[in-house]
């Protein structure tokens, strides 16, 4: 069961959750422990100990492979919005970080050649900027931070590269249109719009490019989650590139968080994965799915023993970045607390800060996009259609028009 | 006694005559006690679709080369689409509760048929007390209510041979009593999702798009009465076989008949589909419980408005039976079948979401329910497949029948099942390693033992005589009633337009001159695949 679990725990760590021993989700912030709950109640680790105990209906268990793909499941649906949410966070600490570098002359001292070659895209950049940038990136991030920065959609029987998928994940920049019309701040100048488009197309240098950041997969067994890690790849990779080009200047201040990533390492074993995850009974029929959780219970509820009524807090918290001095802080904003945000779902820290996770990168700056490999059923992007023969995905007497995953079961279809 | 079991409804009348039936022959009644269990968890059937499931099963179908599908078919795909519930919830239903002692019966009535060339019927009806009303002479409170769990009836024919007259005998049902569950009822929580349940789940959502509205309320979910669930629902595999031949052939018979040529010319609207799916639900387990003319008579003895009476008193038993008290055996445990009854600490409890847990449930529901198709009430027996070569190997203990005729082809079918049928789909083929160790007596309690992978056996108790209260076509959410009706509907659905027919069984020679309304493939596409045969006239 080990590979199961372990891919539970890397897609949680994508997340920037943790696990303790006992298989309890939660998330460390200022030695302030979150626990990740559904339906009110903790999440626990699918573990053979923790399927035995007596207590075992006070908690949800998360085990959602193999993908029930007739109905949306609710816990596949909480994963993605937290992976959303960390790409989102992750994209708006970058975008401080560089205002924080531009606008710190000590920093620039040591500035690398591929650094300076990255921020010669950024221009005009001046104080002014380095104050409202972070404010407003903040606000949009307080609005909502799922449909902030980059907004990732999961869609049934869609196409990629006109060709039909059963999940695609769709992913758009909902910031570029606010950058476009100018309706994010009051106080922010056209100058500022410009820098802050700069900034995001640095940082994501095909977020015109359509249809780059998405994927489509066929997998049989877990569609969702394999459509949606691979785009996560793609943009974890580019976030994580800007991550290690900053590495000494942000680990000077302490901030070095780049996005986890050793859940892509199980993206190549999903077939075994799947495999082993049919010894495990699937959990994902527990009645508490059923039962929406009542509005005023944020799904992510703090530790019992210091709750916070999260959703009644002020939206505009102080939270600014910026220093009287005109020197932006990022270790002030990284003490934002998390308990001050009332986000889309989930409580996640802005500044990402996990101190048990620090791995080095394994992206490199001169880092390439997968090539296709093409007896990899998997690869969903790059389906050679003769060994896709071989594989069977062809074979089956289904009209591609309607594939299974197109939609659930609605009655009969109307072109009957 | 708790007030709350719903006896009230059913006015006794005294001073009446005797409801005596000479048809209805109670032949007799044995009763005995029973331990302490663990509290039995409802664990309800749950569906797992996605494209590999439906893929495979679609294969599988495909290399099918006849019309009907076994279980032994779907055996290695029935798992991965439909299995029970890890989440379970524990069962309440049974008067004062899973640690009272009380005792189970008995009931063999013959049914006597005045009917020429035809052969009486005999029924067994079993069930429990609610709770234990027997001194340790014999005698029996009168107001003990009994309530019935399950029945079986079947024929007796005895026919000439060369070597002398020979017994046979033909099952004719064998069912569980599922509770009333109408508004009014104390059940009113419970949802059943039978084969039939989920057709009428499916029809009713089709009526639903036709109405363009979600108000319409389905009366069928609901019933006054106790109404019956055969054994073969309780075995995941049978379940699933129910569903795709009663719908794959049912609705393509209905289709192709030759009253529905004007709506495949019209275009087949949602009206159609349900009229369709009708013919695909199971009248015979649609039946009434009072078809019984045992069940009949109970409630003609009460003198109540309902048809069909589960639960009785001794009372009421001796109007129909007056000389109740020569045939009533009353089982007085000696010291040894009281160190071997079960308590609550000798097993492990049922709330567990592991994997033993799922398959003792599994074996235990799909094994019972075989055993009542074969005439076998008790089973001990061991398999393993940690053998030389990696088959499963299985040893028969011991078996205890109600009929008397040779039982080894029975005992070779029972272990065939059990290797083919039930275990592929828990070991995943026989890739996992097992050990077992069964003692399962239909009529009172069931002892598994089972270990996975080498490890310690784990010992679950599991009380048979009441598993009416912890079936897996029961379900106290009604959100999973929708999820399982929408889930199977979408695969039945899907299944049975994109099956190949390549069936080797013989199907009406089209002759291009003639067909009308039948094309290969699916007929019920005729306006769109009708323009690619020309007809000529």
């Amino acid at each position: 069961m080990s590979k199961v679990i372990d891919f539970y725990k890397n897609l949680l760590k994508l997340a920037n959750f943790t696990t303790d021993d006992e298989g309890l989700v939660f998330n460390e912030y200022d030695n302030e422990i979150t626990y990740l709950t559904i339906g009110n109640k903790k999440v626990l680790l699918p573990t053979q100990e923790n399927l035995r105990r007596r207590d075992i209906d006070d908690f949800t268990v998360l085990h959602f492979l193999p993908e029930n793909t007739a109905r949306m499941s609710p816990d596949i649906d909480r994963i993605k919005s937290l992976i959303n949410d960390r790409i989102n966070t992750a994209s708006i600490f970058l975008i401080n970080a560089i205002c924080g570098f531009l606008a710190d002359n000590n920093a620039q001292k040591d500035i690398t050649v591929e650094q300076a070659e990255f921020l010669s895209q950024i221009k005009n950049f001046d104080k002014t900027a380095a104050k409202n940038i972070p404010s407003a990136v903040m606000k949009l991030a307080h609005e909502n931070l799922s449909n902030s920065i980059v907004n990732i959609f999961i869609k049934r029987g869609g196409t990629y590269k006109e060709e039909r998928y059963f999940r695609v994940a769709n992913v758009t920049f909902p910031i570029l249109n606010k950058l476009d019309s100018k309706d994010i701040n009051k106080s922010m100048r056209d100058k500022d719009y410009e820098i802050l488009k700069n900034i995001i197309e640095s940082i994501f240098p095909n977020c015109r490019v359509k249809e780059y950041y998405n994927r489509g997969s066929r997998d049989m067994n877990a569609p969702t989650i394999h459509a949606l890690l691979q785009s996560v790849y793609v943009l974890a990779s580019e976030i994580n590139d800007v991550f290690y080009m900053f590495k000494d200047y942000l680990e000077s201040i302490g901030l070095y968080q780049p996005i986890d990533t050793d859940v892509f390492d199980d993206l190549n074993n999903l077939p075994l994965i799947i495999e082993e995850s049919k010894r495990i009974p699937s959990q994902s029929d527990d009645p508490v799915y059923a039962t929406p959780a009542p509005s005023n219970t944020v799904s992510v509820t703090t530790n019992p023993y210091a709750p916070q009524p999260v959703s009644q807090m002020p939206a505009q918290a102080p939270i600014s970045p910026v220093n009287d001095d005109d020197t932006v802080s990022l270790t002030k904003l990284s003490m934002v607390n998390p308990g001050l945000v009332p986000f889309s779902n989930n409580v996640i820290n802005p500044a990402m800060i996990n101190p048990r996770n620090n791995p080095t990168p394994r992206f490199m700056q001169n880092y390439q996009p997968p090539m296709p490999v093409f007896n990899n059923p998997y690869n969903a992007g790059f389906v050679n259609p003769n060994t896709a023969q071989m594989y069977g995905q062809f074979q089956n007497p289904v009209n591609p028009n309607q594939g299974y995953g197109a939609s659930p079961y609605t009655g009969p279809r109307s072109n009957l | 006694m708790d007030n709350d079991f719903p006896l009230d409804v059913y006015n006794t009348q005294s001073n009446r005559l005797p409801a005596m039936m000479p048809n209805v022959v109670i032949e007799s009644l044995i009763l005995m006690p029973t331990g302490q269990f663990q509290t039995p968890y409802i664990r309800n059937y749950t569906t797992t679709i996605n494209e590999g499931t439906v893929y495979n099963l679609l294969d599988k179908l495909n290399s099918n080369p006849y019309d009907e599908i076994t279980p032994k078919f779907v055996a290695n795909h029935a798992n991965d689409i439909i299995t029970v519930n890890p989440v379970g919830t524990p069962s309440n239903i049974i008067p004062n509760g899973w640690s009272e002692n009380r005792l189970r019966f008995i009931l063999v009535v013959r049914i006597k048929n005045n009917r020429l060339s035809t052969n009486d019927q005999i029924a067994y009806f079993q069930g429990y007390t609610d709770y234990l009303g027997a001194t340790n002479t014999g005698a029996l409170d009168p107001n003990m209510i009994f309530s019935i769990n399950s029945y079986m009836v079947f024929e007796e024919i005895v026919i000439p041979t060369p070597t002398g007259m020979a017994k046979q005998y033909r099952l004719h049902e064998s069912s569980n009593v599922l509770l009333p569950n109408s508004h009014n009822s104390p059940y009113s929580s419970l949802k059943y999702i039978r084969p039939n349940d989920i057709f009428q789940g499916m029809q009713t959502s089709h009526l639903t798009s036709i109405e363009n509205t979600i108000n319409i309320f389905d009366y069928r979910q609901e019933s006054n009465e106790s109404i019956k669930s055969f054994k073969s629902n309780n075995n995941n595999n049978e379940y699933l076989t129910k569903l795709l031949n009663r719908y794959i052939n049912g609705v393509n018979a209905y289709k192709q008949s030759p009253k529905n040529y004007e709506a495949n010319r019209r275009g087949i609207d949602d009206n159609d589909y349900a009229m369709a799916i009708q013919t695909a639900l199971d009248d015979q387990e649609a039946m009434p419980l009072s078809t019984n003319p045992f069940i009949r008579q109970l409630a003609t003895a009460y003198g109540t408005s309902y048809r069909s009476v589960t639960n009785f008193s001794l009372k009421i038993l001796k109007e129909i039976c007056p000389y109740l008290d020569n045939i009533t055996r009353y089982i007085q445990p000696t010291t040894n079948m009281l160190r071997s009854m079960p308590n609550t600490a000798d097993s492990q409890y049922w709330s567990a979401r592991d994997r033993e847990t799922v398959a003792a449930t599994i074996i235990n529901n799909s094994l019972s329910a075989i055993m009542f198709d074969l005439f076998i009430t008790k089973i001990k027996l061991s398999s393993t497949n940690m053998t030389v070569n990696g088959k499963p190997a299985t040893m028969i203990i011991d078996v205890k029948s109600i009929v008397e005729f040779d039982l080894t082809p029975n005992i070779k079918t029972i272990i065939f099942r059990l290797e083919n049928e039930i275990l592929p789909s828990i070991t995943f083929n026989n890739q996992d390693s097992y050990k077992l160790d069964i003692e399962i007596d239909i009529f009172g309690h069931s002892v598994i033992n089972i270990a996975f992978g080498g490890q310690e056996f784990i010992r679950y108790v599991n009380p048979s005589f009441a598993d009416s209260t912890f079936l897996p076509v029961i379900t106290t959410n009604p959100e999973t009633r929708n999820n399982i009706v929408r889930d199977l509907g979408f695969l039945l659905e899907n299944v049975s337009e994109n099956m190949v027919n390549n069936n080797l069984s013989v199907k009406p020679v089209v002759n291009p001159s003639m067909a009308v309304n039948v094309t290969p493939n699916d007929p019920f596409k005729s306006p769109d695949s009708l323009k690619d045969i020309k007809i000529k006239l």
